[in-house]
């Protein structure tokens, strides 16, 4: 059976609940600008759309569970095909992403990210996996970004993939601080990362883990500075901002002398405040 | 957060204490409404009109409000207090710095 003939009765459904037909636009932009809305006639998108009213109604009173197990095997037939296609092609890349943490093929997850991280390694379409790979997410989020960082072969991902495991290390770093001061149980490394990790953590400790931080964040600025995240804004100059306030913006420091205009055009400085406690409010009327 | 400013303008009226603001509003003439409608009287700094402005990027600012409390000679004191932390925070520095005086 070809694929449009199997996705024909789906993208309807979709077409239908979402109102709007868009163009298909080609896939090949990812990466390098927004992630863009859903689009119906493209079929990754038409599937997810149909995974999300799938799961919505799934348990909900009044649902047919049979006929949403249908949907639901479906969905997962039409992911495979789209992974078959073309194996290493973008749309199988994002369909292997999404399936294996939409929970699509839950019960091959692993397998999934190990084609990903090994026969995938140079799509470009790896910085979606990259973005996703949020700290807490899955317990192998840490080794497939660390894999990525290395051997990627699209720069995109490599950056992206570094910057998301900078901030891995500075969850890490945030609850072994939470242990030190008695925020948290003194279990919660072992329970967040299990023993092995936990004694790892524990070892680095604060100083430790502040530095790898610090390391990996230099590493984005210096290498991957002008590598877009998936609003468009360069991953660089962010990460230097974190290295700026980390170093400069923490109680005991001086802060940092404001020179601009107010409201009106008139310009004054935040020191001729000096001799004054000062309440800075960085606000907005919105 | 303007009524607890507005509170703490009153309070600490003749004390060695200010508010300075860095606002990111997109529409000036907006904001020169607001401002008066709210009763805002502290000054504030204008931030290029976006929250992606110069200011807040250099204090990387990812989200509003975004507080710092700063004594007497610039120094960082407190960041990011609210409610009746805000107003300890702000008792503490200025009793420090009378302490300091005398």
């Amino acid at each position: 059976m070809r694929l449009p003939d199997l996705l024909l009765p789906l993208a309807l459904t979709v077409a239908a609940a979402a109102q709007t037909s868009i163009p298909a636009t080609p896939l090949q932009k990812v990466g390098e600008a927004k992630s863009e809305p859903a689009n119906p006639a493209n079929p990754l998108d038409a599937l997810k759309l149909e995974w999300d009213v799938v799961s919505k109604l799934t348990g909900q009173p009044g649902s047919d569970a049979q006929s949403l197990e249908a949907r639901r095997a479906a969905v997962v037939r039409q992911a495979q095909a789209l992974m078959a296609e073309d194996p290493r092609g973008e749309i199988a890349v994002r369909t292997r992403i999404w399936a294996a943490l939409a929970g699509v093929e839950a019960a091959k997850a692993d397998q999934l990210l190990d084609e990903l991280t090994t026969k995938d390694l140079a799509s470009p379409a790896l910085v979606d996996l990259a973005d996703q790979l949020r700290p807490g997410s899955r317990p192998r989020a840490r080794s497939v970004l660390s894999t990525l960082s290395e051997k990627a072969g699209d720069r995109s991902v490599r950056g992206r993939s570094l910057r998301a495991l900078a901030d891995h290390v500075k969850s890490d770093l945030e609850l072994v601080r939470a242990v030190g001061a008695g925020d948290v149980p003194p279990d919660s490394l072992q329970r967040a990362n299990g023993l092995e990790r936990a004694a790892e953590l524990q070892k680095l400790g604060i100083a430790g883990l502040q530095a790898q931080y610090e390391g990996m964040l230099e590493r984005v600025s210096k290498e991957y500075g002008d590598v877009l995240d998936s609003r468009g804004r360069a991953i660089g100059p962010r990460a230097e901002g974190v290295l700026f306030e980390m170093r400069n913006l923490v109680v005991g420091k001086l802060a940092p002398d404001i020179v601009a205009e107010d409201v009106d055009g008139a310009s004054f400085k935040l020191s001729d405040y000096r001799g004054k406690v000062v309440l800075l409010d960085f606000w907005g009327h919105w | 957060m303007y009524p607890h400013e507005r509170s703490l303008v009153d309070r600490m009226r003749g004390e060695p204490f200010a508010i300075v603001g860095v606002n990111s509003d997109k529409d000036r003439d907006a904001l020169k409404k607001t401002i008066q409608e709210e009763k805002i009287t502290w000054r504030s700094f204008w931030n290029g009109g976006s929250t992606s402005g110069p200011i807040s990027t250099r204090w990387n600012v990812s989200s509003w409000p975004t507080i710092y409390v700063l004594d007497a000679e610039g120094r960082i004191r407190f960041k990011n207090v609210r409610g009746e932390k805000l107003d300890a925070a702000i008792d503490q520095l200025v009793a420090e710095l009378k302490a300091k005086a005398k």
